[in-house]
This record gives C-alpha cells, structure tokens and sequence, in this order.
C-alpha cells in the first residue's frame, strides 16, 4: 500500500509555467506564494505548545465575547433586482452542449445565477423523458460539463509564446489585433483551420467566408466519423446521415456498435429502445443482437450477444448476409443440431427476413467502410431503408474524410503551403496519430493560434493560446442529430473573459469585434424570420425544424465474402488490440474532470484508469494476470498497460480506452510540468493512422509483469471472506429456499406473456392474492413441487476464471401457474415477511392513509442499461465530492449510487451457458429507505431516524461517525466521508487539496447546490431520495391551497437524468402514481427481503427475448418459463 | 526510620477538594451552558446596520405593509432584503433617468448615503455597483432549511419569530431560533396560527378566546406540521 500510495500522491507542488494557476493570477509573486501557503494547515506547525495554548486561549476569551454566535453574515442585495427574479428559486434556461459535432440540448438550472445542474431539454425530440414531469434526459457527458465551468484550471487569459515554451499573459486586444493580421486578409491561401467538428451553423457560415478567402478548413476528431460516411459514399454514392427508429425494429443487430452510448442519438436511441421493451404494454417485444468485440452498453442490454474480434466482424457480416439471402430465398432452414454461433447466425437471418421493414443492421464506426457499405446493402435487401432507417444530409456533407484532411493538412504545413494554423478547440498534438506527427508540423508553423478552455499538449506548441468561453457563458447555435436547430444563450457572463469561437473568427475576419448574439440571431432570423427568436430561445430550439428526410439508392456493391473465418477456433495468439472510446473520460477531453475520472467503468467498474481488457481465456492462453502491468508493442514502440480480465472480450482481442495519460490536463487529469501524475495510460504509439480503431499488428510480451492495482469499485463492498461465502451461497438459491433470496431475477418475455395471460384469465378469483400471506402460496407451491429449470454455473470476477459449476437442479415436472396463487414473476418464493417492529407493515402497506405520502422508488432493470446518467445526476445535485484513486482503492468513493453490474452465464441455451459470453444485469443500488431500517437502530445519537413519510432521514449535524450504520446496512450504500473530501477535492486528487488556493475554492463553492447540505469530515450520508426535492415540492403545494402533491409530481436527480426511464419515484399511497403501479407489478421484488428489512426501493426483473430457436433450456414443458437462478455478483453486496 | 502518616485533617481535606472541584467544574460548566444557550447567545442580537433603518417608523407609524419590501416572502424560501430600488422608490434622491422618477423624500440625508451610492453606481441594473451590505440579524445555522413562503402561506405571522418589528427601531433578535423552540411551534402549533390575509398584522389580537380561534384556523387550512428531520435538515 506504501508503494502505491507514493505513486499516486506524489508530487510537489511545483511553479507552473503557464500563469493561469489561480484565481488572485498573482500567486506567482512570493508573497501570495506564501499566503497561500499559510492558507491551508501549514500555519500550525511548529507551533509551539505554549503558543497554541494562548492561541486556544485567545479564541476562547473571543468567542466568549461575541456570544458564541456564528460568524456573522452580510445580506448584499441588488440594487436592481432583475426582472421576475426571485432570490432562492432557481430558474431553468435552455440551451445546448456541443459533444463530438452534435448539439445535445440542455436545461441549465440556475440558482441566484449561478448554473449549477444541467439536464436535457424536455421538449427536444432528441432528448424528450419517458417520466412525466421530468426535464429531459441527458449522458453524463453533457451532466458532466457543469464542472468544467467551474474548473480553476481553466484558461483564464490569452497567453502569448514568448520564448521557447514560456508563455505570458495577455489580453483580448493583443490577441485580437494579431489574429487580424492573419485572417483580416482577402487571400487567406497560406491560413488552415484545423477545427473540431461542429454542428454550429454560425460557425459553418463563418468556414465559408473563410474557404472563400482561399482558406483550408480541416476537421478532426479522434473519435471521427471517416468510416461511416465513407461508407454511405460507396453505398449511396453520397454522405447520407442514419436514423434508426428503435420504436418501430422489431430485429436490431449491432455489429461492432454501440447506438444506445456512443451516439449523437443516444438520449433518443435509448427512450425508444426502452419505450418498445416496456414489457406490460406490448405484444411483441424487440430482440436485439450484438455482436462485437468488448462489452458495450447496447451489448449488455442485448438479448443475443456474441463476442468476436472486431476484425472478423466484416467476415461475419457476409456469412450474415448470404444466410439472409438464403432466407429471402425461401430455402432458409433452422438447423436445431448445429453449434450455437452458427444457430445465433441463423436465427438472426430469419428474424431479419421475418421482419423485413421492421429490422436494422447497424455497424460501428471502428468497421472499414467496406462493412458499413455492406450493411447498408443489406438493410436495403430487407426494405429496412426507408422504414426503420432513414437519411438525411449532414451539415457539413461535403468535407473531405478527417484523416485525409489531417494528411493533407500536416503535409502543407510541411511544406509551408500553409505559414499559420489557427486550431479551434480541440488536442489534436494529444490525439491526431503519431505517425502524421502533427507536433512538429505545428512548432514549425509561423503563426500557430490555438482557441482552447484548457492549455493543453497543443497549446504548448502554439504562438498563442486563448482562452474560449465555456458553453454556459456564451450564445451559439447548433444542429441535434436529427438535425433541429437549437440555440445556445449564455447563463452567465464569461467568469473570465473569454469569447466564444464564433466571436473570435468573426471579429478576427472584419473589422470591430463582433457580439456571438449579433452572429446567432442574424443567422437564425435568416432562416426563419423574425417572429419565431423569442419563442425558439425560451424552447432552445426551433420546432419541427429538423432536417428533410434524404431518399438514396444503392450503388453497385458486393457483400464481403461468406468465408466464414469468423466460426475459426481461436488460435491461442493475439488477434487485435481494439481502441475504445472512454466510458468516462471520452477521447480525453473530460480528462479533467474528477466526476469523470472516479465514473465506475459500465462494465469494468474501473476508475482513475484505463486497462488493457483480456478475456479470461485470452488472459490465460497468454500468461497475463490481473493487475499487472504487460509491455505492449507496436513498429517497436513500446507501452506498459495494466491488464484487467473481463469477461464478455472477444477471444484474442483486446480492448483499451483512449483519452488516458494526458500530461497537460490538469490538477485532476494530470500535468507534467506541474508534477501531477497523468491518469491511466497514453495508448498513442500502439496504433497510427493506417490502423486508427483495430491494430491487428500489437504485439504483447510475456513477463512477470509488475504489479499495479487498479482502483475497481466492484470489490470494494465485498469486505471478508465471510461476506464471501455468503455471496457464493446466494448465488445458488432455490426458489423453495426460504432462507435466502437472490439479488437480481430474470426471465424470458415468452414466459412473461405466459403469466400475464394466465392472470388476466383467473382475473379476480385471486385478486387477495396479492394482500394474502404470502407463505401460503409458497407451501401450496412446494406441495405440488413446482418445476423449476435452472442453471447453476459461476463466473467469478475476481479471479477471472469460471468457477464451479453447479449441476441442474430439477425439482419435477408439474406445473402451479393452474393455481392462480402466483402473483410475483419470475415465479420466485416471496418470503414471510414477520413484525419485529409493531406497526411497521401497516405503514408500508397503508394505501389509504389521508393526505399523507409515503415514498418509494422502482428500478426497472429491463430498462437499465448501465449507462452511468443517474450516477452523475446524483453527485451534480447532492454535492458530492470525488475522493481520488487512492481513497477508491481503499473503498472510499462517496457515490451515492452506484450501479452493480452482475455476470451471469445464458439461462436460455445450455451451449451459451457454457461459453465465455456472459449475460450482463445493471442493477442501480443507492439507499433503500427501509421501513424497517437496520441503520437506524444502531445508530446511538439518532442521526439517523425515519420520518413520518418513510424517508430514512441522515442528519449530517447530529452524525459523530461511528460508522454503526454503515455496518449494518445490508445493501452497502452508506457513505462515509473519511476525510474533508468536499473541501475543495473536487478539482483536485485528494491528496492535494492544498493546491487549491482560497480563491478556487471559493470559485468550486458557486458550483454547490444550495438546497443540499456540504457534508464535513467525520459523518455519514448516503441517498437522500432527494428529499430537498420533496419538501420543495410540498412547500409549492402547500402555497397553492395545500392542494395534494401530483401522483408524479416528484422527481429524483436520477430518475430526471435516466435516459430509458428505468427509474420511478413517487407515492406508494397513491393509486394513481407510476411508483404505487410499479410496486404492484408481478415483477417487482425487494432486494434481500428475507432480512425483514420492508426496503422502499423496489426492482423490475429483467426479460429477455431469446430467439426460441436458440432456448433449449425448457423444453421439458409445454410453456417456456425460464428462471434466473443465479449471476455472479460482481459487485459483492450482501 | 519512622513511617510518615498523613494526619487526620488530610482525609477532611481530600473530600473538600474533590467537592469544591466538583462545584467549580459544575458551576464553569452551568456557566458555559447559560453562556452557549441560544435563549442567550441569540435573543437581543442587534447588530448595527450600515443605514439606521426604522421598522418603527416604516412599519409602526405609516403602517406600510412588511411585503412591501419584504415582496418574495410569499412565494420564496428568502423573505428578501429589497433590492436598493425599493428604497429608491422613496428616496432615489433627485435622480430622474430614462424616465424612471425616483422619489425625493429625505433626499440630502446622510444616513441613507449607501442608498443613494448604490443606485447611482448600479447604472439601473447594468451593473452590479456598490450594493448596500446589511448585517442579517436572524441567522440558522447552513444545514438548516427554512423557508418563509410556506410559514406565511399557513397562517403563521412575522410576529411569531420576529416579535413586534413594527416597534423596533433597530431591528433586534426576539426569538431564540433554536431546534428546542423551532419544535415547540412544530408539535402545538395552534397558538400562532391565524387567518393567511392577517400574517402582516403584528398588532393582531383575535376577539375573544385566542385559543379557540388558533384552533380553529388550524383545523380550517388543515394544519399537521411535521417534526422529521428531513422536514428542516436535507
């Protein structure tokens, strides 16, 4: 631990060169230096004891003195107050975020006008809610971007290269004047731009103007989109944009993609593929089919995936084609003796063919445009085109591919076509490939001029660097997705100065400065005249303005050849290495954001790192362990990369995230020059621009490898060998056992249906069922010796090999759903629930008590996909602090939620079950408010307590920190705040706290949610079900004539944020509420409720749609019914 | 060598030291508890404001109404102090801008300097300018949740923490604001619950029996507070 801890605190503070460290810019002198200094802890020591004691003395007599009040406040008010302002109600604008060349629309909160939340926009097509009541619904990515604006390592003034890599400030003027002379010119052939892509019209309006002038304009972005539009090119002939209707597919296979994640459409992609997966009000469910070579997102909420090298994918896509050419044909055959690859093949085809119209292939942008023509070939063969898919032309339809214009454009600059670069945004020296060696083309560069929110590794090599307004601050425009025009207006005035890039290329190419709201408002009143402004600012966007569907007709092309090596045994050797986005840090840009950085991986719940992920046979086959650090090499360049073995990898494939080991990020993301370790590993020199997302050429060398432990949340709730044990016994529950209950359940849709029908047939004969004991119907289950089909087999994540295997348990063959007693699915023994507390069932039943609520919260986990929203949505608005890679280590993350994600073999196919593909269950965990809460009986200062509502009430004033609670809870949800981590740690890494001066604290506090305490050292705290929201809610309520609360009228962060809706929170008393349905629905089920606990938080089993061709796990009866007997729980919580 | 023995007064002794020190670490300690206690510490806070202000004369002797300044009191967690621009109504000084007439009344006064400084340099809301720094005088602690919009809203008048402003000169602290006294309100609220249109009278005395008629109030708007801790601490 030693060792590890002196890797990652280490560092001394050193003087930065780049003077844009603090808020006062006058730390540099050595006075402030040493106020600074003094500012945090130091000043006591050496302190004599003698000294101290007059001190303590000293402040005692002061205090005294002033009465022991508090520290009195001002109250500063306007002296204008601005219209309809109220102080204390904060007010929500909308506006957009720019990820990656699409506008993401927002809802920014502000409070006293400081932005402090975003979330979606509610009324945006892309980004609409599924819960009522909600804002829209938002990644962590756009959430994410709240705490840059508050970041103090962002650039807060020009800087000007004076000498060699020493940079001074400056100021606008300076700046501007120098830009002009570079770009005020009529003939601009020597000026390149090397932009981000952008979705902003104002700013493709300006890149006309400029290429008018002669000028280059290329585009990059590592996580580009080459090969997707050269792959419409060869297919249409044109660059056409792909709409996927998940609502309407009844098939989707996702080959090597990820649309529910790493999407433009992702909000919109997720709503819909939930909103046809809403299993109560459907008759036919979606089946999707993922094949790919690391665990995605959309993989994990996959009914059918299967893992293959990412470069064998284009292989299999032609076999998948001549099948469903077969199919079309009418000689398709379903082939029961076959393997089971070769059977997921066939049942894919024929759910193609059967659904034509109704499916989507869908292929990644990591496939060679041969792939993506291909798909479009085939979809086109099913009528998919036109129906499910649509088209439309992308803003910048005609720029040239983006590794092509990088070539051209180094190769200019080479040449010295091209004397001044102006970058707009962007890493490109951190991200562009090694190989086109874009530093040095830079530095060789005349004029280079560098617009950026951070000083990063391009600034370094630029003349000048300045600093461009965040988002929040500045007006702008944008296209979504699908093409709607928003808008972008500013919350705040820029904190420092800055400008957007719009206003600087626009003043840089006239004359006087221009304003972005002239720009933005000029461009949009072009468009759609006048009238229309004010209205499309309030929305944020302007109606129905969404791009013309594109009709396209299919060229001349051939499917990749069914060669079929993709079914080829695996080698034993390593077939690719596979260059992801980050989950958490994207392709580095958030690289800086400790929310970011300490997100759990969706799958590897890793934080703080990236890792190279080996399947465990990979890992085995090549004499790689966990935790361990393997050189890795490429054209003999080489890195070391700690391995992490993760199930659900490709054979002989492995998987690393790009966007790590920046050295210019930052306090948190790492900064050479300052001392600050980078986070995680620079994957650049294992890969070059011939071989951008798979390298099939890296090469591994097998050594003893150097230990290196990566901070995984996953173990941390797994506490001791006992706990251990207790996990494993779970695993094995039987339905009959009453003892124990397992933590996640699941089953298929067809038995799903099965129950359903049977109970609206026996209708109310059963209908007390429900409020009945429920032990008889487990007796009466027991007599007549239910049948239950299950599969016992364990995946360990920990040591990374499969485990034992259990044998099948057959209980006998009968049959009980004739007895209408069953009112829970899958059909699982509900425990007798006994009073320990007096009265504590009656409060959790009551459904009729007057005018009193009694909150609960449902988690659909057929919704969940993982995705990591809620997470972030819970620590923008409860204030949570990030903690650091060593304080995760040692399981310290304050998390409120978290997201348990559980590997469990295929229930549904005896030969799935045995492979190495896992079936992946999210289950979000965060505080389940029992109503007959351990927590609080141990407590012995009552801090923590119940209220008259439900609500497990922590109150953070009375906590002294024994941290009984914590050890009680059976869920493992309490969070206990070891150290002062919210002062100031959220940008910095723990340790180093004391790099923040008084300023940037100061600076940090403005992002706080006001309605939520600031925990301190020493205290416990965990979910609160939001309850700031609640008693808003209810006070708003109470003003209206003390009118009842809505039945949806309260929404948690969580839930606002979740993009599938998985998440209800509501009135269990009220009939009329989302929550009071979902905690009736037969698929809910409380976590661990043998332990009498009455927890308030319930969860919706999982359904899955096997193909039936591939379910031959119960054919033992005349109904299929399928039972999650057991999943590995990665995530040890008991 | 002769054993030494205590003698007999020690054992007299001993007893009187260890209950004098009882008594005085008892009596420092009663000390520091009257000293800390909020019914001491808080009661009588009247810190000295940057303009005299008078509630009496305002309040008390025209009778203006408290959300005349007060105006987000209704409907926000924040009573308010009013912006400057409210003071201005009256005593914007002979400013006259782009046609927003100010009013003159006491417009050399010295006292009300910071007023007329802070309307000046704010520039009608253009600029942030030298705002007029008051010192709060009813101060909970942060992880205290009060909200006035739905005290007021229910029937609870300004009198019932704030006492009788309307004769205060310079507004002093009446209420100890503490949880013990937050609770005493919280469990038996009948005694300062009233007509919602009469929360602004301070002078308010129900005819008849006050009782019966906080009673019936509180049975007309239906009023149950809670005493959870979440109902103040989030």
């Amino acid at each position: 631990m030693n060792q590890f801890n002196q890797k990652f605190n280490g560092g001394n503070v050193g003087k930065p060169n780049l003077g844009y460290q603090d808020l006062e810019r006058l730390n540099q002198s050595p006075e402030m230096q040493k106020v600074i200094e003094e500012e945090f802890g130091t000043a006591m020591e050496g302190v004599s004891r003698r000294r101290w004691l007059q001190l303590m003395g000293a402040s005692l007599a002061l205090g005294a003195a002033a009465g022991c009040r508090f520290q009195p406040e001002k109250i500063v008010p306007y002296a204008f107050r601005p219209q309809n302002r109220i102080p204390g109600t904060p007010v929500r604008y909308a506006t957009l975020i720019e990820l990656d060349g699409f506008a993401q629309p927002v809802e920014a909160l502000s409070f006293d006008g400081r932005p402090i939340k975003l979330d979606g926009n509610r009324m945006h097509p892309m980004t609409k809610n599924l819960s009522e009541n909600s804002p829209g619904t938002s990644s962590a990515f756009t959430q994410n971007r709240i705490l840059d604006l508050y970041d103090p390592d962002r650039l807060r003034s020009p800087l000007k290269q004076v000498s060699g890599g020493n940079f001074e400030e400056s100021n606008w003027g300076d700046f501007i004047a120098a830009l002009r002379g570079l770009l005020g010119g009529n003939d601009l052939k020597s000026v390149a731009v090397l932009a981000e892509p952008s979705a902003s019209p104002s700013l493709h309006k300006l890149r006309e103007q400029f290429e008018s002038r002669g000028g280059t304009w290329t585009t990059f972005a590592p996580l580009g989109d080459d090969n997707t539009r050269e792959g419409s090119r060869l297919a249409f002939g044109k660059v056409v944009r792909s709409h996927y209707a998940f609502d309407k597919a009844k098939v989707v296979v996702c080959l090597d993609a990820d649309p529910l994640h790493f999407d433009g459409a992702a909000m919109k992609h997720s709503r819909e593929f939930a909103a046809a997966r809403d299993v109560e009000h459907i008759d036919e469910m979606n089946r999707l089919y993922c094949v790919e070579s690391d665990n995605s997102i959309t993989g994990s909420s996959a009914d059918h995936r299967m893992s293959l090298p990412s470069s064998k994918i284009g292989s299999f896509l032609g076999s998948l084609a001549a099948e469903v050419e077969k199919w079309l044909a009418g000689n398709g055959k379903l082939e029961p003796t076959a393997k089971y690859r070769s059977k997921l093949l066939i049942a894919m085809a024929s759910d193609l063919v059967e659904n034509k119209g109704a499916g989507m292939v869908i292929v990644g942008e990591r496939q060679p445009p041969e792939v993506h023509a291909a798909a479009h070939k085939l979809n086109d063969l099913l009528g998919n085109n036109g129906s499910t898919i649509t088209f439309s032309s992308p803003i910048d339809a005609e720029r040239s591919g983006m590794m092509a214009g990088l070539r051209d454009l180094t190769s200019g600059l080479a040449s010295k076509k091209f004397t001044s670069l102006v970058i707009l945004g962007g890493n490109p020296v951190y991200d562009a490939p090694a190989d086109l060696k874009l530093s040095d083309a830079i530095s060789a560069c005349e004029n280079s001029i560098h617009l950026s929110y951070y000083a990063n590794e391009t600034s370094k090599f630029c003349n000048w660097v300045f600093n461009v307004s965040h988002p929040l601050e500045s007006w702008g425009d944008g296209l979504s997705y699908d093409g709607t025009w928003c808008l972008a207006q500013p919350l705040v005035s820029p904190l420092f100065e800055g400008r957007s890039a719009i206003e600087v290329l626009a003043s840089a190419m006239s004359d006087a400065d221009v304003d972005g709201q002239t720009i933005v408002a000029a461009n949009a009143k072009e468009k759609f005249g006048e009238s229309g402004w004010t209205t499309a600012l309030h929305n944020g966007f302007f109606m129905d303005s969404a791009g013309e569907a594109v009709s396209v007709s299919l060229e001349t092309i051939e499917f990749p050849g069914d060669d079929g090596k993709w079914r080829d045994e695996w080698d034993g050797k390593l077939v690719e290495m596979v260059f992801t986005p980050s989950r958490s840090v994207y392709d580095g840009r958030f690289a800086n954001s400790g929310w970011m950085q300490e997100l759990p991986d969706f799958v590897t719940k890793i934080t703080w790192d990236n890792a190279a992920l080996v399947s465990p046979e990979t890992a085995e086959k090549l004499g790689l362990k966990q935790d361990r650090l393997y050189p890795f090499s490429f054209n003999g360049d080489d890195v070391t990369l700690p391995v992490h073995i993760q199930p659900g990898q490709a054979k002989g494939s492995i998987a690393i995230a790009i966007g790590y080991g920046r050295t210019a990020a930052g306090a948190i993301g790492g900064h050479r020059d300052k001392n600050i370790a980078p986070v995680g590993f620079d994957v650049a020199t294992l890969r070059n621009s011939e071989n951008w997302y798979i390298n099939e050429s890296v090469e591994v060398t097998k050594n003893s490898g150097t230990s290196y432990p990566l901070a995984v949340v996953q173990e941390n709730w797994a506490i001791d060998s006992v706990g251990r044990e207790e996990i494993q016994r779970r695993m094995f529950v039987d339905p009959a056992d009453g003892t124990r209950s397992n933590l996640i359940r699941e089953g298929s849709f067809d038995s799903f249906k099965d129950f359903q029908s049977k109970q609206d047939s026996h209708g109310d004969d059963h209908g007390d069922s429900h409020a009945s004991t429920l032990g008889r119907t487990v007796k009466q289950v027991a007599a007549t010796g239910t049948a239950l089909p299950i599969i016992n087999a364990v995946f360990r994540q920990e040591d990374g090999h499969q485990g034992d295997s259990h044998d099948d348990h057959d209980h006998g063959a009968a049959d009980d759903h004739g007895h209408g007693e069953q009112h829970n699915w899958p059909n699982f023994h509900e425990h007798e629930l006994f009073d320990l507390t007096p009265g504590v069932r009656e409060q959790y039943k009551s459904s009729n008590t007057e005018n009193k609520n009694s909150w609960g919260m449902s988690i659909d986990l057929n919704k969940c996909t993982g995705c990591n929203s809620c997470v972030i949505a819970c620590q923008s608005e409860n204030n949570i602090p990030i903690v650091g890679k060593d304080q995760v280590y040692r399981g310290r993350e304050m998390h409120w939620m978290r997201i348990d994600r559980y590997f469990g073999n295929n229930l549904y196919n005896a030969e799935a079950a045995e492979s190495d593909d896992k079936q992946i269950v999210h289950q979000p965990v965060a505080c389940h408010h029992c109503e007959n809460a351990p927590c609080e009986t141990v407590c012995p200062v009552a801090a923590t307590t119940h209220s008259s509502e439900g609500l497990n009430d922590m109150v953070y004033n009375r906590c002294i920190g024994t941290r009984y609670c914590g050890n009680n809870c059976p869920y493992k949800v309490r969070r206990f705040n070891y150290l002062n981590y919210s002062d100031a740690v959220t940008f910095v890494k723990y340790p180093d706290a004391d790099r923040l001066s008084k300023a940037d604290r100061a600076l940090q506090n403005l992002m706080m949610n006001p309605e939520v305490t600031v925990r301190s050292r020493g205290v416990m705290e965990k979910c609160s079900y939001c309850v700031q929201r609640i008693q808003n809610v209810k006070i708003v309520a109470k003003g209206e004539g003390n009118r009842p609360i809505g039945p949806n009228e309260i929404t948690t962060a969580c839930q606002d944020s979740c993009p599938t809706g998985a998440i209800k929170f509501g009135d269990i008393n009220n009939t009329e509420s989302d929550l009071h349905k979902a905690h009736n629905n037969p698929r809910s089920y409380a976590m661990l409720s043998e332990l009498n606990n009455y927890p308030r938080t319930k969860y919706l089993a999982r359904v899955r749609n096997p193909h039936p061709s591939l379910m031959d796990m119960d054919d033992r009866g005349e109904r299929k019914r399928k039972m999650m007997m057991n999943a590995t729980p990665g995530a040890a919580l008991i | 060598m002769q054993e030494f023995y205590f003698p007999n007064w020690v054992n007299r002794f001993t007893m009187i030291l260890i209950l004098g020190g009882l008594g005085v670490g008892g009596y420092l300690a009663t000390c520091l508890f009257g000293a800390i206690h909020p019914e001491v510490v808080n009661v009588g806070h009247q810190p000295k404001q940057p303009v005299p202000f008078s509630h009496k004369l305002h309040a008390g002797q025209m009778k203006m109404d408290c959300r005349y300044c007060h105006n987000t009191v209704e409907k926000s967690g924040h009573a308010a102090v009013p912006p400057s621009a409210t003071c201005g109504n009256c005593h914007g000084g002979n400013r006259v801008k782009e046609g927003a007439s100010l009013g003159i009344v006491q417009q050399e006064s010295v006292l009300l300097q910071p007023v007329r400084t802070a309307l000046e340099t704010a520039d009608f809301g253009r600029e942030i300018g030298e705002p007029v720094e008051w010192e709060r005088v009813h101060d909970l602690p942060d992880f205290v949740y009060f909200n006035h919009s739905v005290h007021i809203n229910r029937g609870v008048s300004c009198v019932s923490c704030h006492g009788r402003v309307d004769t205060m000169e310079v507004v002093t602290q009446m209420k100890p604001l503490s949880m013990a006294w937050c609770l005493e309100c919280h469990r038996n609220p009948e005694k300062n619950i009233r007509d919602p249109q009469l929360v602004t009278q301070l002078d308010f005395k129900p005819e008849g029996d006050a009782e019966a008629y906080g009673k019936e109030w509180a049975e007309k708007l239906n009023i149950k507070p809670n005493v959870s801790c979440s109902t103040c601490h989030r």
